[in-house]
């Protein structure tokens, strides 16, 4: 059976019966929620997937959705375009099949469209598929985080560089205070 | 119906008489729902509606209510807790499972789990806390609100195991959290990283006296002692009583000695080590009656958390089990009583190996032991309550470089008094800062000290600016070593700077490996700048060594002249020499550098080492960059090699000095043409042989300069460097038992097998395992 991807469909402006509503988005939710620890309510999927559309890829068989990815792209810092992969999921019986890969390229290939300088993610220390995935890929460890996770385990940062952009570090600080600094606050 | 944004004048007229606007008593309310209507009808369905502040943040906090993940309520609805007295008796069995449960909630929460998934899950607590606790110790009890106690009675042992013995235990527990809970809120302790010190509006007996809480288990332990008396003479069959008494007496012993080792956190270090050693000894007895405890799990329910005002998703309740438990609060007592050490320096330097140390420590310092090094160290803005953070500097400054000791003593008329004391204020910040990110978490530690070295690259330019001006040549002499025309600058305040910068940089890379940072494609980077890094720091310990020598060779010299022109009875003649340096001090400087010196040799070695075994699997093709496979398969590049070494390497490329390598310069060093994989195995093997002599070859650890709080862990960290000597080398075996070839093509099919192995192993240098595969 063929998988075919595409971007998700808002619903359209004169929709406005319930069931109408956010196909996409209830799918989307179910199948993501199966998978991740963390839980989010519908403002979080909002909060993306209504800015940033373009950025949310399906992958569907038979108009059943398969996998999911959930991005956005903004300054950080005022100093660069950052994407962030939010979400990703892919349907169990459908793992192995290289969807995720399929979804994350498409992601990517979208955001350097659109001028990112870097793409950004975080992942469970112990998520071995997914740290495999996206190394494969070109990403980058670039800290881990400390009982990042609601149930405690540790997470790391991936960084994937688009431009030279993600590579520069922005001092702010010179002969700086006491107060002790997130290297999150010096560069972006 | 939303609050009035205007008060009209007509429904508040305001008072001719005063300027000042008068609220009415109650708010005057508009009804907006027509207006909420109509504009909500503009949205389509689902649209989100937000301000142009709303962040990610914002979406993740807002509850969903009547999801089962997200509302907390539905907890609450769901549970059976109505069910569950509290005033119901227990068997002791019952009355002991309790309190073991309770305890290992109490130790779940120290090690950064939230109240509402541990102690407040315990019913009782929930009781006392949210019930009937107004303030006063009698209040909080398992009854009605306003309840009194049942008095004790002889023939209702089962009344007085609840009511008085569990009663006063989980008090003490609640005191034993509220103690800690103001205390970690402290600088080094990240909150809801390390801690959650959230109590929910909840009053954890705050203001009800330490005192107050032994006397009451003090109390409950007589009259625990005379029930023991009466078993044991009316009914010495039964044992499981009898056991359980003594289990609760434990207990309770426990309960006293470990909130009077909390209470006493800021006493002198000979109280506090004796409570900690009382504690250390009573948490030996805890697990000889733990087996009777006979499970009331409905006790305990993750229900609370819906009943608490509490905005966060329901999150499950912490398992731990007893024998957890026991091991993290013997962690917390030995950790305790550990950092006290620090009262018994020699030499303020053994101060900050001992925060070095303690950095390094596996398994991590859990956070409240972290947190009371921090208080212990830091006490009113002096360390240890009586000493500047000047003096500890200086004598950093002096053990490395054995400076013109004028430069800490810049009369106040001198021009340069001002800028030295500029530049020792910046520094007292950095030094300080240094002191507390070693009480941070691994992971976190990294990350600080990433931003650090910004700040001491920064303290290195306002050292080398200072150190240039023609005005401190009296305090930082341009020295003309005997029988040479070159001049060499002593600068020892830049010297001291780069010395303590380099190693901060040095730990940065090494904990990377340690954390896991690095994928293997990137070893070899990694172990690359780390060994450039420590070429650059023998380097500068060899300068600062020469020019100690150089000072000294100065003195001697000018002294024998003087000597010489006084036997002559000329010395009136000629001046008299300078003292630049004291003796003793240089001796102390020597055996200083020499130790930094031999350290560094052995970190660098094995780097070499480790270097060309990541250069066999390079070669061999068992290690291949994803950018190159990613070509390779024609797949579509996001990005480039030159991007990926720039982004690993951010956080060292805006220092000064040393200056970051070129991308180009890092191609052309780690070329591995003219190599073959043989020549690089006997490399590697060479330099781990080289290591495993170096490391003999280090002075005994008592007689190591600032090392006399260090001693049994740097023999500790030594054989775990000999261990990862020992892997490598087996590691070097196996590779050449496979008898690579190399391959600048992806070999799917490898018969090399690769893990990575940090049990056991120095955590810098985690040994590559290799195994050959079935095919």
């Amino acid at each position: 059976m063929s998988i075919i991807y595409r971007q998700y469909e808002p619903p359209e402006r004169q929709d406005t019966a319930q069931n109408v509503e956010e196909r996409d988005l209830t799918e989307i939710r179910k199948l993501i929620a199966q998978d991740l620890s963390e839980p989010y309510g519908i403002y979080v999927y909002r909060y993306f997937i209504y800015q940033w559309p373009n950025l949310c890829f399906l992958a569907l068989e038979e108009e059943n959705v398969i996998g999911v990815i959930v991005c956005k792209l903004d300054p950080h810092r005022g100093v660069k375009l950052r994407g962030y992969i939010a979400m990703l999921a892919v349907a169990t019986r459908h793992r192995g099949k290289g969807i995720a890969r399929k979804l994350v390229s498409l992601a990517i290939s979208n955001m350097a469209e659109y001028k990112a300088d870097e793409v950004v993610l975080e992942t469970e220390v112990d998520n071995e598929a997914a740290i495999k995935l996206y190394e494969g890929m070109g990403f980058l460890r670039s800290k881990r985080m400390h009982r990042y996770y609601m149930n405690a385990s540790d997470a790391f940062r991936l960084i994937l560089p688009i431009s030279q952009e993600s590579t520069l570090r922005y001092c702010v600080l010179a002969n700086s205070g006491s107060e002790q600094t997130n290297d999150e606050q010096i560069y972006g | 119906m939303a609050e009035s944004a205007t008060e009209s004048s007509e429904c508040d007229p305001a008072p001719q008489t005063t300027s000042v606007q008068l609220r009415p008593v109650a708010p005057n309310y508009v009804d907006v729902t027509d207006i909420f209507t109509q504009e909500t009808e503009k949205l389509y369905p689902g649209e989100l509606a937000m301000i142009d502040t709303f962040q990610l943040v914002n979406a993740i906090n807002a509850l969903e209510i009547m999801d089962a993940k997200m509302d907390t309520g539905l907890l609450d609805m769901k549970s059976n807790d109505f069910e569950f007295s509290t005033t119901a008796l227990r068997t002791p069995n019952e009355i002991l499972y309790i309190m073991d449960e309770l305890f290992a909630m109490e130790m779940a929460w120290n090690t950064g789990a939230t109240l509402s998934q541990t102690v407040y899950t315990c019913l009782y607590v929930e009781e006392i806390l949210m019930h009937n606790f107004d303030g006063s110790l009698p209040s909080a009890q398992f009854g009605a609100p306003n309840s009194k106690i049942p008095p004790i009675e002889k023939n209702n042992r089962e009344s007085f195991f609840l009511h008085h013995v569990l009663r006063v235990y989980v008090v003490a527990t609640i005191k034993a959290c509220d103690i800690p809970r103001r205390r970690l809120q402290c600088r080094g302790i990240l909150e809801d990283e390390d801690i959650v010190t959230e109590a929910y509006g909840l009053d954890l007996m705050q203001f009800i006296p330490a005192d107050r809480v032994i006397t009451a288990i003090e109390e409950v332990l007589v009259s625990l002692s005379e029930f023991l008396a009466d078993a044991q003479t009316s009914e010495p069959e039964n044992t499981n009583l009898i056991n359980c008494i003594k289990g609760f007496q434990n207990r309770l012993e426990l309960r006293i000695a470990t909130i009077k080792y909390l209470s006493a956190a800021d006493a002198e270090p000979e109280q506090q080590r004796q409570f900690l050693t009382t504690t250390g000894q009573l948490i030996d007895k805890l697990p000889e009656m733990h087996g009777m405890s006979s499970p009331l799990l409905s006790a305990f329910s993750v229900a609370i958390q819906g009943r608490l005002e509490c905005a966060m998703p329901p999150r499950p309740k912490v398992q731990l089990s007893f024998d957890d438990a026991i091991k993290i609060f013997k962690q917390i007592v030995d950790g305790s009583t550990d950092i006290l050490r620090i009262h018994d320096y020699n030499h303020l330097g053994d101060i900050l190996s001992y925060f070095e140390d303690f950095a390094m420590r596996r398994p991590p310092e859990l956070p409240y032991v972290r947190c009371q090094l921090m208080k212990q160290f830091l006490v009113n803005g002096k360390i240890l309550g009586k000493l500047n953070m000047r003096n500890v500097l200086i004598e950093d400054i002096k053990d490395l470089c054995s400076p013109v000791l004028s430069i800490f003593n810049v009369p106040i008329n001198h021009p340069v008094r001002f800028p030295v004391e500029e530049f020792f204020g910046q520094a007292e910040v950095c030094y300080e800062t240094m002191f507390s990110v070693m009480c941070h978490n691994r992971s976190r530690l990294r990350q600080s000290l990433c931003s650090l070295i910004l700040e001491w690259d920064s303290l290195q330019v306002s050292a080398e600016n200072l150190e240039s001006s023609p005005e401190m040549a009296e305090f930082s002499p341009i020295l003309h070593p005997p029988g040479s025309n070159q001049e060499l600058p002593a600068l020892p305040l830049s010297s001291w700077v780069y010395y303590r910068k380099l190693k901060l940089m040095i730990w940065i890379v090494f904990l990377g490996f340690e954390l896991d940072i690095y994928k293997l494609e990137e070893w070899s980077l990694m172990l690359w700048y780390a060994s450039y890094l420590s070429d650059r720091m023998a380097a500068h310990l060899s300068r600062v060594e020469s020019i100690v020598d150089t000072m000294v060779n100065i003195q001697n010299r000018e002294h024998q002249a003087y000597a010489k022109a006084k036997k002559n009875r000329q010395a009136k003649s000629i001046k008299a020499p300078q003292e630049y340096v004291k003796l003793e001090a240089v001796k102390r400087t020597k055996t200083y550098i020499s130790n930094l010196k031999a350290e560094n040799d052995v970190y660098r070695e094995l780097c070499q080492g480790y270097l060309c075994l990541v250069a066999v699997l390079s070669l061999s093709g068992i290690i291949q960059p994803v950018q190159q496979i990613r070509e390779m398969a024609g797949e579509q590049l996001f990005t480039s090699s030159e991007l990926l070494y720039k982004l690993r390497l951010k956080p060292f490329s805006t220092i000064g000095v040393p200056e970051l390598p070129s991308y180009q310069q890092y191609l052309q060093l780690s070329d591995l043409q003219d190599w073959t994989i043989d020549l690089l195995l006997d490399s590697a093997q060479t330099s781990i042989s080289n290591t495993r002599n170096l490391l003999n070859a280090l002075g005994k650890p008592d007689h190591l300069v600032n090392a006399k709080l260090t001693a049994a862990s740097t023999i500790e960290l030594r054989k775990s460097l000999l261990r990862s000597c020992i892997g490598t080398s087996i590691a070097i075996m196996q590779l050449r038992k496979l008898g690579l070839k190399p391959s600048d093509r992806l070999i799917k099919n490898h018969r090399a097998k690769l893990s990575v192995d940090r049990e056991k192993y120095h955590p810098f240098f985690p040994v590559l395992t290799v195994s050959e595969r079935e095919l």
